[in-house]
């Protein structure tokens, strides 16, 4: 399904205005388009395994959005809505990859490189979205927010925007958040 | 055990963590009396808070090769990182040699790596390290050093300007010494004929004891991809990252570009005359001048609409409102073009007499500056001298009404010189020295100015005080009149149209 920037425009527009359906429409649209950018980037992966979500979703938002209609709400919208779609993309590909290389030395996919930090491969995907379905069975919110954050790549602004929320709200939730996952990606004691 | 709410936990968490280290146990024991699962919930939170700041940081985009603490590039030892910015990451390091403090920006990988931006960089780079003036951060030069390329500028300590906005309008005691300073800096650059292009708070500086430094001069331009001269939003240096993620610098940068930058049009240093004005509006209005939610809702805004004038509080003087209006008119042609008239302006140079009541002028610099006053006043004697002329050859019986107005110089002017000024037999063209585009080379040219006299506009009048040092010569439109007789002809060295002259001086001179 080929679309045109104003089509995702009016759709996030609709959606806003309250049209439901409009969601239904616009996810595959979004999807499809995640998908192909996401599709080449893992064609031309970097040797460490490394992604950034965030590239593929702005380029995705730039290629679907009539810049001159949508409304700054409509880019948050968006991007919620991308977050999900990314996430699921990831994850899958990351599933496929550990399926076709069992038994050979297979390498994780992590999701951002953090060259100064104590974990040199920054995060596996598959771990974090484990870790990230646990959070979100015991707050729903947080775990929205955690989404958003690193499969969506929004900033703390955005996210908040994307959410309803004021940004200094997002940041301090963040930095429980971001505890929390660590903690319980360490296998710490948990609740 | 029951899960703890989320609403204990964050609560909990940042009371916990704005306390002392020490007293956590304390404080968390307190507060948590018969809730054992929430406390070590929490303690276990506080315990890997540190780490997860490092590790599970959504990190910058894109993630670059950092220095760590120590690194040692030649003579520097990186002592601490300072900011990234899209020009790269910024490090607080030490000269070994000469023991003292520097800041080094590490270039991006994608300059570094091309030897034809290089060249192209350090050329510039040379030219932007002859720029020496007290308001301009200094570059010491570039360093190559295990495959880092890095420039080593003076460390400024301070915040930034952005900084000292976030916490509010700056008062205009405040905010105008610092508008002085920013507008010498630029006018010292524009002399050697270097553009800023990237003006906005964040590049300027504000040291603790009221220096101000502006930061990143001509970088823009030095960093830029390709050699053309167009300007384009995505060529200033903070949108070149690669994918356009950092939503934030990005409308950070596009709040302070001008139409014409806006547009991709080719820019000259009026782009900087906008960014400052833009600066001024934000730091007297405490709010940008030209908000938006994103950058592309910031460049319409840039384009289309009109600062909230109604923001700028009503103590503000008439000629820090006129300079505003001065910098930020959309067409470059209509803008202040010379960034010195506008610091004479804000000084209140170009304020008849009798408009300074209540706003003492700062006498020093005003002395200093006196050739550049004779030059703008000089011009505009002799325009009044014409316009009056001419209104009474058109409208006789406007007469008296004596309109007092300046005539923007071209805009690749960089600074009149002296006083002197023919006007042609016919009255349409004007002629001053000034040094032009070859100013590098310290030659002057001649530029004349030619104007069409149904551009005129008359604002207002006012009378002009016996005793103002310029009385005479404004008082006298024969006078003015008798120097345009003694021009002759054509000016020696070309000649430029300046179709669309703007009014700058509210206060006028009337004689009856």
């Amino acid at each position: 399904m080929s679309s045109l920037p104003g089509d995702v425009t009016r759709l996030l527009l609709a959606w806003s205005n309250g049209d439901r359906d409009a969601l239904e429409d616009l996810i595959p649209v979004v999807y499809g388009e995640l998908r192909r950018i996401a599709a080449r980037y893992f064609r031309h992966e970097r040797p460490d395994h490394t992604l950034q979500p965030t590239g593929l979703v702005h380029e995705a938002y730039f290629k679907l959005i009539d810049q001159d209609h949508a409304r700054w709400q409509n880019r948050a919208q968006f991007f919620g809505v991308a977050a999900q779609l990314m996430r699921r993309i990831l994850v899958d590909h990351a599933r496929t990859r550990v399926a076709a290389k069992r038994g050979g030395g297979m390498t994780p996919i992590t999701l951002i490189d953090v060259a100064e930090a104590s974990s040199p491969r920054g995060v596996d995907v598959i771990v974090l979205d484990d870790a990230l379905t646990r959070v979100t069975s015991l707050y729903p919110g947080q775990g929205r927010l955690v989404e958003l954050r690193y499969f969506g790549g929004l900033t703390i602004e955005e996210t908040g925007e994307a959410m309803g929320i004021s940004p200094a709200t997002v940041k301090r939730q963040w930095m429980v958040a971001r505890a929390w996952l660590l903690r319980d990606l360490k296998g710490e004691a948990t609740v | 055990m029951s899960v703890p709410s989320w609403t204990d936990l964050e609560g909990l968490f940042h009371e916990a963590l704005a306390r002392a280290p020490a007293d956590r146990a304390a404080f968390l024991a307190e507060r948590c009396v018969g809730r054992p699962s929430l406390l070590a919930e929490v303690e276990a939170l506080l315990r890997t808070h540190d780490e997860a700041a490092s590790t599970l940081e959504v990190p910058p985009v894109p993630p670059r090769k950092r220095l760590t603490l120590g690194t040692r590039l030649g003579v520097y030892e990186v002592t601490a990182q300072i900011g990234e910015g899209g020009m790269g990451q910024v490090y607080r390091a030490t000269d070994t040699k000469l023991k003292r403090q520097v800041a080094i920006k590490i270039l991006p990988p994608s300059l570094a790596a091309d030897p034809d931006r290089l060249a192209r960089f350090q050329r510039e780079a040379e030219v932007l390290a002859s720029l020496n003036h007290p308001n301009i951060a200094i570059i010491h030069g570039l360093e190559d050093a295990d495959g880092i390329k890095a420039l080593v500028m003076e460390l400024i300590e301070g915040e930034d300007l952005s900084q000292r906005i976030a916490r509010g309008a700056v008062p205009l005691d405040e905010a105008l010494p610092i508008a002085k300073q920013v507008a010498e800096a630029l006018e010292a650059a524009h002399e050697l004929g270097i553009i800023h292009r990237d003006l906005k708070p964040t590049n300027i500086k504000v040291r603790p004891d009221g220096m101000v430094k502006v930061l990143d001069f001509g970088l823009a331009k030095a960093m830029k991809a390709t050699g053309g001269m167009a300007a384009s939003p995505s060529m200033a240096p903070t949108l070149t990252t690669p994918t356009m993620t950092r939503a934030g610098m990005i409308l950070g940068t596009a709040a302070y570009m001008s139409p014409e930058q806006a547009r991709g049009k080719v820019i000259d240093k009026r782009a900087d005359m906008w960014a400052f004005g833009c600066v001024l509006y934000e730091m007297l209005t405490g709010k940008r001048a030209f908000p938006g939610e994103d950058i592309t809702d910031t460049l319409a805004a840039v384009v289309k609409l009109d600062p909230n004038w109604d923001a700028v509080g009503a103590d503000v003087p008439a000629r820090v409102r006129q300079v505003l209006r001065m910098c930020l008119q959309k067409d470059p042609r209509q803008r202040a073009q010379a960034v010195g008239d506008v610091r004479l302006a804000l000084e209140g140079a170009f304020e008849t007499a009798a408009a300074h009541t209540g706003t003492p002028a700062t006498a020093v610099a005003r002395r200093r500056s006196r050739e550049h006053i004779a030059w703008g006043l000089a011009i505009a004697a002799t325009l009044l001298a014409i316009g009056v002329s001419g209104l009474y050859l058109r409208a006789p019986r406007q007469t008296d009404t004596l309109v007092r107005f300046r005539v923007a110089p071209p805009a690749d002017i960089v600074r009149p010189v002296g006083a002197g000024f023919g006007v042609a037999p016919d009255g349409q063209t004007l002629a001053f020295a000034a040094r032009g585009p070859m100013a590098c080379l310290g030659s002057l040219s001649v530029a004349s100015m030619r104007w069409r006299r149904s551009h005129w506009q008359a604002r207002s009048s006012g009378r002009l005080r016996s005793g103002h040092p310029m009385a005479d010569r404004w008082a006298s439109p024969r006078r003015a009149a008798s120097i345009a007789s003694r021009s002759t002809g054509p000016p020696p060295v070309g000649s430029v149209t300046c179709p669309a002259p703007y009014l700058v001086a509210a206060p006028g001179a009337r004689t009856a």
